[in-house]
């Protein structure tokens, strides 16, 4: 089962009455969709607030979503338009052009969605970057090409296990070992994150 | 905050991947329907697993994903919508349905081929009302009623063959203005009823 068919499974959750699995849904994708988000509306708390309200949307709609395309094209297509709808609403001119949903988190094009991140942002995404860079490269050699197989080259367990003559549980436990060095180093940075406005 | 059992971690690791068997799968989404300290690890991890793959990503305020559950308290998601294939299922099975009933409903006359219908027993029909004759009626039916005229009774004036209108009164135009000229007073009521203004500005 792969990514698009977990979140398949999550929207399905979500259409039979569990709200839980949308939260899921939202802690995997807020990250990407409030980049997406702030490219039109390069403010912090505005950002915020239309991120919040693209996945209220979601959530809306999420009865219309048949599986036709990924979860996260159809959920950046709504965080889009709502962003767009609250430019309208502020009287403030949305870009002309609309961007494919696949070029649109690399978009760096002329014109208004270029990304007026405050220093205090950069700053932070340089570290948390340079944080992750750092642990997996001192990480065990065998942790370290196991996560980067699976993360950076998207293989699955079998292939992995397979390539490094190991049986799939130990592959399992190697992604699981790196994720928990990550993780241990990601933390501070991420609390110090959530008590920031 | 209770530490996460590792093995409880492993398992929310392989799951992220879609490597985790379903039986394991299903005891995984059962805790994390309740455990939010396994939904925000898997928040962390998630979010190093984009800068690994370095896709953009800006983070968030921590409280969004409550204020996003707060405010979807009362609110309800879009059923599913219905394919048009399955519309088409249904009525196909209805058809099947339909179909597969047709034999034994003829094998009813077709076991029976002499039997008339008159022959059914009366429990199988619907017995009919029974009406209590209204009084009136059956005491005293009345005098025998005259036959209605018949239109030959009523013979047409014969007026040479003329279609509408058949007074000749309007095809003379002469006639015909004196007619107007007489009936003008009736039109006098309704003229007095205008209101003065409107008089003035109808001659103005």
């Amino acid at each position: 089962m792969g990514d698009d068919q977990l979140d398949l499974d999550l929207v399905k959750r979500v259409q039979a009455g569990d709200k839980s699995a949308f939260d899921l849904l939202v802690r995997k994708y807020q990250h990407r969709i409030g980049a997406v988000v702030y490219r039109f509306v390069p403010d912090h708390a505005e950002s915020q607030d239309v991120t919040q309200e693209a996945f209220i949307r979601a959530y809306r709609a999420l009865g219309n979503f048949r599986g036709d395309s990924q979860f996260y094209t159809w959920l950046y297509r709504i965080a889009v338009n709502t962003a767009k709808n609250y430019l309208v609403a502020v009287k403030r001119r949305p870009p002309m052009a609309d961007i494919a949903a696949e070029d649109a988190e690399h978009y760096a094009g002329a014109g208004r969605l270029h990304d007026h991140d405050t220093p205090e942002h950069q700053l932070l995404r340089q570290e948390i970057e340079r944080t992750v860079s750092d642990t997996v490269a001192a990480l065990p050699g065998e942790l370290r090409q196991a996560i980067t197989l699976r993360e950076v080259d998207g293989r699955s367990y079998e292939e992995i296990a397979q390539m490094m003559q190991c049986p799939i549980g130990t592959v399992r436990s190697r992604i699981f070992r790196a994720r928990e060095a990550i993780d241990r180093q990601l933390r501070p940075l991420m609390d110090n994150e959530r008590v920031r406005p | 905050m209770t530490a996460i059992q590792p093995q409880l971690l492993e398992q929310l690791s392989a799951w992220m991947d879609g490597e985790l068997p379903a039986d394991e799968a299903r005891f995984l989404q059962r805790r994390l329907r309740n455990d939010v300290a396994l939904r925000e690890q898997w928040e962390r991890w998630q979010l190093a697993s984009a800068f690994l793959k370095g896709e953009p990503v800006r983070a968030m305020a921590g409280d969004l994903p409550w204020r996003i559950a707060a405010a979807l308290s009362d609110v309800v998601p879009l059923a599913p919508a219905r394919r048009p294939h399955m519309a088409w299922l249904a009525s196909a099975a209805a058809l099947v349905f339909a179909v597969a009933l047709l034999p034994g409903i003829l094998a009813v006359d077709a076991g029976r081929p002499d039997a008339p219908l008159a022959s059914l027993p009366e429990a199988a029909a619907p017995a009919p009302p029974r009406v209590s004759p209204t009084p009136y009626l059956a005491a005293d039916p009345g005098p025998p009623m005259s036959p209605l005229p018949s239109v030959r009774d009523f013979p047409l004036v014969d007026r040479g063959g003329r279609g509408w209108p058949r007074l000749p009164l309007l095809a003379d135009p002469r006639q015909r203005d004196g007619l107007l000229v007489r009936s003008e007073h009736l039109l006098l009521p309704l003229r007095d009823a205008e209101p003065p203004a409107a008089r003035q500005a109808g001659t103005e």
